[in-house]
């Protein structure tokens, strides 16, 4: 048996469910604040001719893939998904808001403190960011699939079972 | 420098894009889920319940697309997730798509095994002046069991094919269409939803119908029903829409006018004799409004409703020059507006 999702933790139970003005606007632009949270990237060699207005399709050429960048961003660039978590938590804000201009500061605010509260590869970024600060010089995560470990019990992952 | 490695295992695409939908950090799927009654034993699967149902062909294993599946359910505790609107949508094509190119993948690393070397003589001698320079490449034998792939669809229109070569041509042609106001689907929605926010709900109530509604063909509501052929097709707003081609046998087929208007109306029914009928007809299936006045309707081309629109009454049914049946259609002196 897979085990039920949980629920989801505040504030997002809230906002996903109430009829406050910034629970509307939230749902308005859900997209752009997953995206602004997200850790990864969704690439793929879209095929435009067939959209036209009206009618939304996606057809895309080759694969799909999901990708993540380096864990720091390349000289001269604005870090973004991933590398974001990297940051203190205030230049990570604005990092998001540079990134999404029309998304609510508070509503951003209070989404990233939940998800540096329970989320595990939130953990895994933060902890490689204190390491980075201690002088590390090489530092990599791996993502490891590995069955022996935690699968079996679909439980989240903990830190460091993916932090290597 | 530090350089993170680009390629992630499948477990942890949702998780780490969809973060409003899996806060917690959950995996996503991966190629060791054990099925009800199944056991994961770090090497293999073992079956802990003895009247446990495998999968097809006995697997023990949740595949990709029953683990998306399992997600999309409505259940009470956790209906949140059907409640992301836009980022649902966005994760259902995002499943979607990964599914079917881990389908993919495995054929294109199976190719021995699925013994396409058979199909690929075929193949050549279909393609001999195939020889643009583009077109080189691997050639790839998809599976007959891959939805929408060259073979099945091929195969498909050849059982069409064949059906009426053997019975003739179809009798009747019914279009399906889904209402996203049909009471299920509102009473499904979560306050401030619309139809568009539940693509699962949508669909999920359109094959339940679409399969009663099968089912009563089959039953004779249409008389007797030798050849049943239906596809079904997504038009704008992800709207599912069946069409369906029947052959009657030789009791059952219309041949007389009076016959046909048995089965078949144009004319606004009547609101105190069928009001069911009524209500819809006159909310879904009346045209317009079109014609001069209203030159930007969707049908209106150079001045004409290419629908044929207004159509004049008539008194009986009539073949017409083209083979299209003009319907009867009699003055009844009941109005609607279209508008409504």
């Amino acid at each position: 048996m897979l085990p039920p999702l949980a629920p989801p933790p505040e504030p997002l139970r809230q906002l996903l469910t109430s009829n406050e003005v910034d629970a509307k606007d939230f749902h308005q632009h859900i997209r752009s604040y997953n995206n602004a949270l997200a850790f990864t990237f969704v690439g793929a060699n879209l095929d435009t001719s067939v959209a036209q207005p009206g009618n939304y399709t996606y057809r895309l050429h080759g694969e799909l893939y999901h990708r993540m960048g380096s864990l720091l961003p390349q000289p001269g660039e604005a870090p973004k998904f991933a590398q974001l978590y990297i940051n203190d938590p205030h230049a990570e804000l604005d990092g998001r808001i540079g990134n999404f201009g029309d998304l609510n500061r508070d509503t951003l605010q209070s989404l990233q403190t939940m998800l540096h509260a329970c989320n595990p590869y939130a953990s895994i970024y933060q902890m490689a960011a204190e390491r980075l600060q201690g002088g590390a010089i090489e530092l990599s995560i791996c993502l490891v699939n590995d069955r022996r470990t935690d699968l079996r019990r679909y439980n989240a992952p903990t830190a460091s079972e993916v932090g290597h | 420098m530090v350089i993170f490695s680009a390629s992630l295992p499948y477990t942890a695409y949702a998780p780490l894009h969809y973060v409003l939908l899996f806060p917690d950090g959950r995996n996503g799927w991966h190629d060791s889920i054990p099925l009800n009654g199944f056991q994961w034993d770090g090497f293999g699967f073992i079956q802990d319940d003895e009247n446990a149902i495998g999968g097809r062909r006995g697997f023990a294993r949740v595949t990709m697309l029953q683990f998306y599946a399992y997600i999309l359910q409505h259940r009470i505790s956790e209906e949140w997730i059907l409640r992301a609107g836009r980022l649902l949508q966005q994760f259902i094509v995002d499943a979607y798509a990964c599914t079917e190119q881990n389908c993919l993948k495995f054929i294109r690393e199976n190719q021995r095994q699925l013994r396409c070397d058979l199909y690929n003589g075929l193949q050549d001698a279909l393609n001999v002046g195939d020889i643009l320079g583009n077109n080189i490449g691997q050639k790839m034998i998809l599976l007959l069991s891959f939805q929408g792939g060259e073979r099945v669809m091929g195969q498909l229109y050849q059982d069409a094919m064949a059906r009426v070569r053997k019975f003739g041509k179809s009798d009747l042609f019914v279009t399906f269409t889904c209402n996203p106001k049909w009471k299920e689907i509102t009473n499904a929605l979560f306050s401030r939803q619309i139809a568009k926010d539940r693509p699962e709900l949508v669909t999920r109530v359109f094959n339940l119908k679409l399969d009663t509604l099968l089912k009563d063909i089959k039953d004779g509501v249409l008389g007797n029903v030798i050849v049943k052929i239906w596809v079904i097709e997504f038009q704008k707003r992800g709207l599912p829409h069946a069409h369906i081609l029947l052959i009657l046998n030789e009791v059952s087929k219309l041949r007389t006018a009076k016959h046909n208007d048995s089965m078949v109306s144009t004319e606004i029914p009547d609101l105190i004799r069928h009001p069911e009928v009524y209500e819809t007809v006159t909310s879904c299936m009346v045209h317009g409004p079109c014609g001069l006045d209203f030159l930007n309707a969707q049908c209106m081309e150079q001045g004409k409703c290419k629908k044929r629109y207004p159509r004049s009454f008539s008194e009986e049914t009539r073949c017409d020059v083209d083979g299209y049946p003009e319907y009867r259609c009699r003055q009844t002196r009941i109005f609607v507006d279209p508008k409504m």
